[in-house]
């Protein structure tokens, strides 16, 4: 039974409140305090651990066959970790669209590198921009477009694209980045086109198709390699972030565990009374001995 | 300042990660279980530097163990 000093209001409602935005149901109680320390605690350590795994601690696995205790710890974080949920879906579905077309014209950033050819040449990294259109039931593969950018060195170049070798990662994904990889094409004498290299790097994904975003083998593997023990520790952050939460919905449910805080206050001077009685029938028993 | 953070978060040894994390839980558990403020805070500082000094003693036994190998 909780302490009727403590305005609990509707409890479900805040209970509901409390577990979709960290410190919200306290607020809605006029518990401001524990507002405070719970927005603070919660959503600062689940921040604090995406920041240091580039965003990328939160996810959850599309292989129903795989666990996802760690996703389920983050996710009583609320509504911040809910929408890996969302994302899981999303990305199911952008797996069963092929790699190899393009379904809608493409203008993007590009950044990678150009492979020609001729194997012995070496890679140019280049950056800019590129345009993509399908060409779907045409002779020359399946897409076609341009190639405006830099090379490394600050060199302005511009390339035909097209032939086959066209590869288009999946939406939605774990990184921001999106693989791309299209064939360089030189226009010959008669009018054919002749594939001289290929383009391989990535285009940006938006925020909304990679944010908690489950994350493929590779980049789970590229993450540990590179960061070690730091993106275990960011997991641990949001796990910790989650199961903290779970303390705050309990609190704003049913009041706090021990309650009110003045009880072992009370409990003390209470003893503190008692003790001059105690003292006085101590000094009747020796009384009555002597 | 976010450059700035990164640098300092990876420069950081991982063991100072701890501090923070041992911060937010005392404070966090503090408050479900008490609603005063005062008395949260005084006993979130005691679970603390419990949880630190528990953490000292198994750093104390893993280096010990640790020693010449």
């Amino acid at each position: 039974m909780s302490d009727p000093r403590i305005p609990l209001k509707n409890p479900l409602v805040a209970a509901l409140l409390a577990f979709l935005i960290p410190g919200a149901g306290h607020l809605y109680q006029g518990r401001f305090f524990k507002a405070v320390i719970y927005a603070a605690c919660v959503l600062g350590s689940f921040t604090y651990g995406m920041y240091i795994s580039e965003w990328k601690a939160v996810y959850r696995s599309p292989d129903p066959r795989k666990r996802n205790l760690g996703y389920y710890a983050q996710a009583a974080t609320g509504l911040p970790a809910l929408y890996a949920f969302v994302q899981t879906i999303k990305y199911r579905d952008s797996q069963k669209v092929p790699n190899n077309v393009l379904d809608a014209p493409l203008s993007e950033a590009f950044k990678g590198i150009l492979v020609a050819q001729n194997a012995s040449d070496a890679a140019d990294h280049i950056s800019g921009y590129l345009e993509l259109e399908p060409t779907i039931g045409q002779p020359g593969g399946t897409v076609r477009g341009t190639f405006r950018g830099t090379l490394e060195n600050g060199q302005s170049v511009e390339y035909r694209l097209g032939g086959g070798n066209f590869f288009l990662g999946p939406k939605v994904g774990g990184d921001p980045g999106r693989e791309l990889q299209c064939g360089v094409v030189e226009e010959q004498s008669g009018g054919n086109e002749q594939m001289v290299g290929r383009i391989e790097g990535t285009i940006p994904r938006k925020f909304l198709d990679w944010f908690e975003a489950p994350l493929e083998e590779d980049e789970l593997q590229d993450l540990n390699r590179r960061m070690g023990k730091r993106y275990e520790l960011a997991l641990v952050y949001t796990w910790i972030a989650g199961l903290l939460n779970i303390l705050a919905v309990w609190d704003a449910l049913e009041g706090p565990a021990y309650g009110y805080g003045d009880e072992e206050e009370e409990e003390l001077d209470s003893d503190k009374k008692k003790q001059p009685e105690k003292k006085t029938s101590e000094k009747t028993l020796e009384a009555a001995k002597s | 300042m976010t450059a700035s953070l990164a640098l300092l978060s990876a420069a950081t040894n991982i063991t100072w990660h701890l501090l923070p994390l041992a911060l937010v839980i005392s404070l966090a558990y503090s408050a479900s279980r008490y609603e005063l403020p005062q008395r949260i805070l005084r006993r979130s500082v005691r679970l603390f530097f419990t949880i630190l000094i528990f953490m000292l003693i198994v750093f104390a036994v893993l280096w010990v163990l640790s020693f010449k190998l």
